[in-house]
């Protein structure tokens, strides 16, 4: 009868840094996955124009939003790590507007739709904080959107770089100033809407301002408040408080 | 693939020490292009007087590409 927590754990712990979930709550979130699937590096979870019918989320690996242009130039829209829905809009918004990439080996539980509106209809809080979810990724979008606009490049992967530490260690993934990086130089480029040659001297800069170590792989934060203050990082838009929502 | 190295001069030297892999001549003059753009974009302070060079080098040493600007200020008298 018990749904292993397993799949939704981090997703859990994700959910408690915005407010408390109830055991209930956390029942009724490990009971809306029906399978998790394993989706290799480089292959679409979703595809764009896509009607999955159910939602996405990461249990292990990393992954990202994008859109193709006509001549094969590609926009990363957002990165999503363990614990995140890559997808979560789609069960609203039916239809899907971008694709969703593995950019390593992924582990993804399925969340059918009609699972979710299960969760809205006899959970209204939890429903709220799945809302809520949703809101964050728009932030993130807005917050990118400034970097990609008015930053530049070494700002930007400075933020990038400091966004992506905070979400880490909101869910336990960071060890101290160090963490895993599964994302190519290519990948942060389209990230950053940027050639990689930009980026890799952008790269450079970073590293010889002693700000970062990057290897392949892996990152770290030499100096975390020089880093955020070079970046203008501010993780407001992370909304990681708990309050009642 | 080939990799290319992109350096950059402009007061000082910016040397690329990790290079990237490119397919092909047309891949490497769209990318510098791009990349001199963005550079030029990100520039902290005045390009009147200093020149911006970027010089692209294949694996062997050989330069293949150059792309530079500098700008001009002209100070019209006045009437």
């Amino acid at each position: 009868m018990s749904h292993d927590l397993g799949p939704v754990r981090l997703l859990v712990r994700k959910l408690q840094g915005y407010d408390e979930l109830s055991r209930a709550e956390v029942v009724a979130l490990a009971r809306t996955v029906s399978s998790v699937r394993t989706v290799g590096t480089d292959q679409d979870i979703v595809a764009q124009g896509e009607r999955p019918g159910y939602s996405s989320l990461l249990v292990e690996g990393w992954a990202a939003r994008y859109k193709l242009l006509k001549d094969g130039a590609r926009q990363i829209t957002a990165i999503h790590v363990p614990g995140d829905f890559v997808d979560l809009h789609g069960f609203l918004l039916h239809e899907l507007d971008h694709g969703v990439v593995a950019l390593c080996d992924c582990r993804i539980a399925m969340a059918p739709h009609e699972r979710l509106r299960g969760i809205t209809e006899q959970h209204p809080h939890l429903g709220r904080l799945l809302w809520f979810n949703t809101l964050v990724d728009a932030s993130i979008h807005r917050e990118w959107l400034v970097a990609i606009g008015r930053m530049a490049a070494v700002n930007a992967l400075a933020h990038l770089i400091c966004e992506i530490h905070t979400r880490l260690e909101a869910i336990g993934l960071t060890d101290g100033p160090r963490f895993d990086f599964p994302i190519t130089q290519v990948e942060v480029a389209d990230a950053l809407g940027l050639s990689n040659v930009h980026v890799n001297r952008s790269s450079q800069e970073l590293r010889a301002r002693n700000l970062i170590r990057w290897t392949s792989g892996m990152i770290e934060i030499l100096d975390v408040d020089q880093l955020k203050a070079f970046a203008q990082f501010d993780p407001l838009y992370l909304y990681q408080t708990r309050e009642p929502r | 693939m080939p990799k290319y190295y992109f350096h950059v001069a402009f007061k000082g030297e910016h040397p690329d020490t990790i290079g990237t892999d490119l397919p092909d001549r047309d891949a490497v003059r769209s990318e510098a292009t791009r990349a001199a753009g963005e550079a030029l974009k990100d520039i902290d302070g005045p390009l009147v007087g200093s020149e911006w060079r970027m010089t692209v080098v294949d694996e062997a040493g050989q330069v293949v590409l150059r792309i530079s600007f500098m700008a001009t200020e002209e100070h019209p008298h006045e009437p």
